[in-house]
């Protein structure tokens, strides 16, 4: 194919005639608007919220980890200090 | 300016840039709407240094594009799936059509396939290729809403023009 042959089928999208969107759509536009409103989140607010349940979770996990420590010092201290770990005084 | 007035000035131009890219018009309504959505969430961040067509241009371009490419992505998932389901007789993803309302029935099929050639052509050189035949937009016009300089415009509509007539050929030889 030639110069002069692609140049006049590209002359045929010259012929493309402007059309008109349906008369519906704006409604449709105003719809999706109104819909983006409600599901929108800032990404300011994204990161605080996730943040924040990060930070829940590791405090979380610290906690029981401190707790499971506590438990297994226990009974070190009541032997150092000789102390009964039942109450059971005639046994 | 008032988002109903930008509507009713630019819908034109936006549905008929987005019939290039997709020539269809469920594809092309949908584009749209996305497109004056974007509209309406960046109004107040628009930059009124550049002209309000250039920046819709920029949307609607940027906007098709991503549709396009998002339309390939299903289909090459849709031919995966196919391989796994093939017990359907279902049609779980459906090929675009040629559905342009733009071109008369009498070029319907010539620029079918023309076409079909344009859109396998790289993003830039098919934009280019659009605004300067189709949308009969200026160079200058075309540089400022591709960010490019009038020059680097001419010589991408060359490019397509020499990449389309390659593939025109390759299928004559067909």
């Amino acid at each position: 194919m030639n110069n002069q042959q692609l140049d006049s089928n590209l002359d045929l999208l010259k012929q493309i005639t402007k059309v008109e969107a349906s008369p519906f759509l704006i409604t449709r536009i105003q719809q999706k608007i109104n819909n983006t409103y409600y599901t929108k989140l800032s990404p300011r607010l994204a990161f605080g919220l996730s943040a924040s349940f990060i930070l829940l979770v590791v405090l979380n996990i610290a906690v029981i980890a401190m707790y499971h420590n506590n438990t297994k010092q226990e009974p070190n201290l009541v032997q150092s200090m000789n102390l009964m770990p039942h109450n059971s005084l005639y046994r | 300016m008032t988002f109903d007035h930008i509507y009713h000035t630019h819908k034109k131009l936006v549905y008929n840039l987005a019939l290039q890219y997709v020539q269809n018009t469920e594809d092309a309504e949908e584009i749209t709407q996305d497109v004056f959505v974007s509209i309406h969430h960046g109004l107040d961040s628009f930059n009124a240094q550049s002209k309000l067509s250039t920046w819709i241009y920029r949307i609607t371009i940027n906007r098709s594009l991503d549709f396009v490419k998002a339309k390939q992505r299903q289909k090459r998932f849709g031919f995966l799936t196919s391989l796994f389901y093939n017990d359907s007789n279902d049609v779980k993803h459906d090929t675009p059509h040629f559905d342009h309302p733009g071109i008369q029935l009498e070029h319907k099929e010539s620029l079918a396939a023309l076409f079909k050639h344009i859109n396998q052509l790289p993003d830039n050189q098919r934009t280019a290729l659009i605004l300067s035949k189709i949308e009969q937009q200026s160079q200058a016009d075309i540089a400022e809403v591709m960010n490019l300089s009038a020059k680097a415009v001419e010589s991408l509509v060359q490019r397509a023009k020499i990449n389309l007539s390659k593939k025109l050929n390759s299928n004559e030889g067909k």
